[in-house]
């Protein structure tokens, strides 16, 4: 899958492009909405834990992109728990505080983990990496908070439900695609022999390896 | 909440005017992708009127079928998506398609009112076809996650449309209307059965 997050917009500087980026990466897009659609269904000031744990896991998930990490999560691991919430969402039930601390918790460090800042300067970084926090948090809150607002009128306990069923569909589909990309790509695949050099014709025949050289030390 | 509901017309409405979600005139990339799935499942009269008949036999039996059966379709039609794209088969694909739209048809004409569990299983078996078919016609090229969403919000629209069709049975003229569009959408059916269409 194609990365998408990493359209810059020029004039906008590094805070803007950083609130911006969970808004131009579909998987994030996608886990955004579950989440806020799970955190809607409860009243609006009892969302302070979930908030809390989504704030800190997005900011554990930005700091450890400075401590060498490679700068992406695969998308189907986003989509995957995207996939748990808004199933969750889908049953309409009411979820304990602590599944949503979890939610909250997971999905923001995913998501923070998946948005390493591509600044080159360590004041673009910090810049980006804030802009990125405040981005994720708000559209997750300023959602909940909607929802949670409109969730006792009749059609907006159905579109919660609708929308939450169109997440778990648009995240099947994309597991299995990426599925199909990996057994394509993968170990499956078998290259044709002939095509093949011969010392790794057979990896596993002793006889087929090509011999180390023999090491002589230098007098 | 007054205010909450005009930020939420005004994010609505930043985000469907959004210059990137256009793509600028291109459709290549996450545009093209968004592009080819919400253009796939309208592309076949057989898909459209099957789609509808689910948001118009959902809310003909009116309460919780109104919303469960256009939840229950897209994420049946996703796993069959699934099975489609993995390339695992299921047979009388073309045949279900077909049937899932005469059923539909008549029981919307007939006015049938089947138990909930038997409309929810039934949409789910027909959407199973539908799914396979459109996972098997995916793309290479195409962005999966944007394909997805184009794909799935499509077919979710396609559902509403029958929803709003079906909220006319509230009038008498209107069960008429609703009863004739279950007509028409059988005999769509019918005809791609037999293979005139």
């Amino acid at each position: 899958m194609t990365p998408l997050g990493h359209i810059a917009v020029k004039g906008l500087g590094s805070l803007g492009n950083g609130a911006l980026h969970p808004f131009v990466t579909p998987p994030h897009v996608i886990g955004i909405i579950a989440l806020g659609l799970l955190f809607g269904q409860r009243i609006p000031f009892r969302l302070k834990k979930p908030m809390a744990a989504l704030a800190l896991g997005s900011a554990a998930g930005l700091l450890a992109t400075l401590s060498g990490w490679p700068g992406s999560v695969p998308p189907a691991l986003i989509l995957g728990c995207a996939l748990a919430i808004a199933g969750w969402t889908t049953l309409d039930r009411t979820a304990p505080v602590a599944a949503l601390v979890a939610a909250g918790a997971l999905a923001g460090s995913l998501i923070g983990l998946d948005s390493a800042p591509e600044a080159a300067d360590p004041m673009g970084i910090s810049q980006s990496m804030v802009g990125t926090w405040l981005g994720i948090n708000a559209a997750v809150g300023y959602l909940a908070l909607c929802i949670s607002y409109s969730k006792n009128r009749p059609w907006a306990r159905i579109a919660i439900r609708i929308a939450a069923s169109w997440i778990i569909a648009i995240t099947l589909l994309v597991l299995a695609f990426s599925l199909r990309q990996q057994v394509a790509a993968g170990p499956l695949r078998k290259e044709p022999t002939a095509l093949r050099p011969p010392h790794i014709t057979n990896p596993v025949s002793k006889s087929s390896v090509r011999p180390h050289r023999k090491f002589i030390p230098p007098r | 909440m007054p205010f909450l509901r005009r930020s939420a017309a005004l994010v609505l409405s930043a985000a469907v005017l959004a210059p990137a979600s256009a793509g600028a005139h291109t459709v290549h990339g996450a545009a093209g992708g968004f592009t080819s799935g919400f253009t796939h499942p309208i592309g076949g009269l057989d898909h459209v009127v099957a789609m509808v008949a689910v948001g118009l036999l959902g809310a003909f039996l009116g309460g919780r079928a109104m919303w469960l059966l256009p939840v229950v379709f897209p994420v049946v039609m996703a796993f069959g998506g699934a099975l489609g794209v993995l390339g695992v088969p299921v047979p009388f694909v073309e045949a279900g398609i077909a049937l899932s739209g005469i059923v539909l048809g008549l029981l919307v004409l007939f006015a049938a009112k089947p138990p909930l569990a038997v409309a929810a299983t039934l949409v789910g078996v027909f959407a199973i076809f539908h799914g396979h078919a459109h996972g098997t016609e995916l793309p290479e090229s195409a962005n999966a996650v944007t394909y997805a969403v184009g794909f799935v919000i499509s077919t979710g629209l396609l559902h509403l449309a029958g929803i709003a069709l079906g909220l006319l049975v509230k009038w008498p003229w209107g069960r008429v209307v609703v009863r004739a569009g279950g007509f028409a959408i059988a005999l769509i059916g019918a005809l791609f059965l037999v293979g005139i269409l």
